[in-house]
């Protein structure tokens, strides 16, 4: 029994260690979408065979909002160094917060997605609310 | 039945090699850690030793229940532990194989693929419901057979403490007959990786030859980056939600699933569902396959007309808007 103590509190003081020493050499960071061409890369990475149609993206690179022929709408959220899509559905909100458009997917676990769209805020708000 | 745990003795080797790993990270690709992802894969990798721990001795009494009904006796002889580990490895391939292809198995077995990132702290984000899923039946055969039980989980052990190192993209490519022959950070890559071509291969513990013996081999490719995760990425940091996500995506289709398609959300492929609403790897793949197949022909089609001189214009297809309407 003590034996096991002793391994799990070691192994939990590695694991504090390794994480500050993680962000003490500054690894990792905040991931950016240089451009459409990589928003589109990275859509039909997430669903083979997504081709949007219409690409908006945040104005710091760190997300977009796409829309294909059929409809779909597309989110690419940060996630730490890497983004996840996902295909919203009518669980999905969008809110203005001053000039930022927080996009919620609608589940629990996954937090908003704040983007900067400008003037093409009000489109992706609209076209969020409208769908089933 | 010895008690020893090899896997206990090797984890400040871990430590140790992920800390030189995020030192390599510094200078070459510090991308390659997060810290917060690094965060949940060494907690998962604590619950793991927990939960292992618990119920270590209920897999080890049903493993020496077992053996009483061997079909051998094998004994402690130097050539059983070879045999052992190589046969261990193959029950390992198939539970790792169908770990991907049974939704059951999978969302214990999901944990580990759940990062998107590919770095040895990801080898240490193993599943804490292991035991629920009764993964350890895969080690019944080799008891059965004659195989002493403490070799058996010995033999396991040794096998995760070889898959540890080869969870690196710091390590391109080992000689080409280390290759041919033993898993390899190379061919893990492929493992992880969600690009529908690379999706459900490799499922090797520390021998590639049983992929490359049951047809599911594919090599990495220097023109396609493996792109790592699940195809439904997580998109959360919560460890809770990330241990259990799967099983909670299992609980919701059984309560809302047509009865007679309940059981095949438990035991079809990852992503089934009744209504084809969901992506199954094969159905990802066949998509994929025939885009890729339409491209080549059409890439050649352009090279015969090419060939073949000027041709008349076409008519110009219908110009898709810029954007679509206003909702």
């Amino acid at each position: 029994m003590q034996d096991g103590l002793i391994q799990f509190f070691g192994s939990l003081a590695a694991i504090v260690a390794l994480v500050l020493i993680a962000r003490w050499l500054r690894l990792g960071g905040t991931a950016r979408i240089a451009d459409e061409a990589e928003a589109r890369e990275l859509a039909d990475s997430a669903v083979c065979g997504f081709a949007p149609s219409r690409i908006d993206l945040d104005s710091g690179g760190e997300g977009a909002l796409l829309h294909d022929e059929e409809g779909r709408i597309m989110l690419l959220a940060p996630h730490g160094m890497h983004f996840s899509a996902r295909l919203l559905t009518g669980t999905a909100s969008a809110d203005m917060e001053g000039e930022i458009l927080v996009v919620r997917s609608g589940e629990r676990w996954m937090p908003p997605a704040r983007l900067r769209l400008g003037e093409d805020a009000g489109y992706w708000s609209k076209a969020i609310a409208a769908l089933d | 039945m010895p008690d020893f745990d090899p896997v206990a003795w090797a984890v400040p080797a871990f430590v140790a090699l992920v800390l030189l790993e995020m030192l390599w990270a510094r200078s070459r690709a510090p991308a390659a850690y997060e810290p917060r992802d690094t965060a949940v894969s060494l907690a998962f990798g604590l619950g793991s030793t927990v939960a292992g721990g618990v119920a270590a001795g209920a897999i080890a009494a049903m493993l020496v229940w077992l053996h009483q009904f061997r079909l051998l006796d094998i004994g402690w002889q130097w050539w059983a532990w070879l045999m052992c580990f190589a046969l261990d490895d193959l029950a390992y391939y198939w539970f790792h194989r169908l770990a991907h292809r049974v939704r059951w198995f999978w969302a214990s077995h999901v944990n580990h693929h759940s990062s998107q990132h590919y770095n040895l702290s990801t080898a240490l984000r193993q599943s804490w419901t292991g035991f629920f899923a009764v993964s350890f039946i895969f080690r019944w055969p080799l008891v059965l057979i004659g195989f002493e039980p403490a070799m058996v989980l010995f033999c396991g052990g040794l096998n995760l403490i070889y898959q540890f190192w080869i969870h690196t993209e710091a390590v391109r490519r080992m000689p080409r007959w280390f290759e041919a022959v033993m898993n390899t950070p190379s061919h893990h890559r492929v493992h992880h990786a969600t690009n529908p071509r690379y999706l459900d291969r490799n499922y090797a513990g520390t021998f590639i030859v049983w992929d490359r013996l049951f047809g599911t081999f594919e090599a990495e490719r220097e023109d396609e980056r493996p792109r790592y995760g699940i195809v439904r990425q997580l998109g959360s940091f919560n460890l809770v939600w990330a241990v259990f996500h799967e099983w909670i995506g299992i609980a919701r289709d059984l309560w809302h699933a047509p009865w007679r398609h309940k059981a095949s959300y438990l035991l079809r492929e990852p992503g089934w569902s009744h209504d084809g609403s969901r992506d199954t790897s094969d159905m990802i793949r066949a998509r994929w396959r025939a885009r890729h197949t339409l491209r080549q022909h059409g890439t050649r089609h352009d090279l015969q007309g090419q060939k073949r001189g000027p041709q008349p214009p076409s008519p110009s297809p219908a110009k898709v808007p810029a954007k679509p309407q206003q909702p």
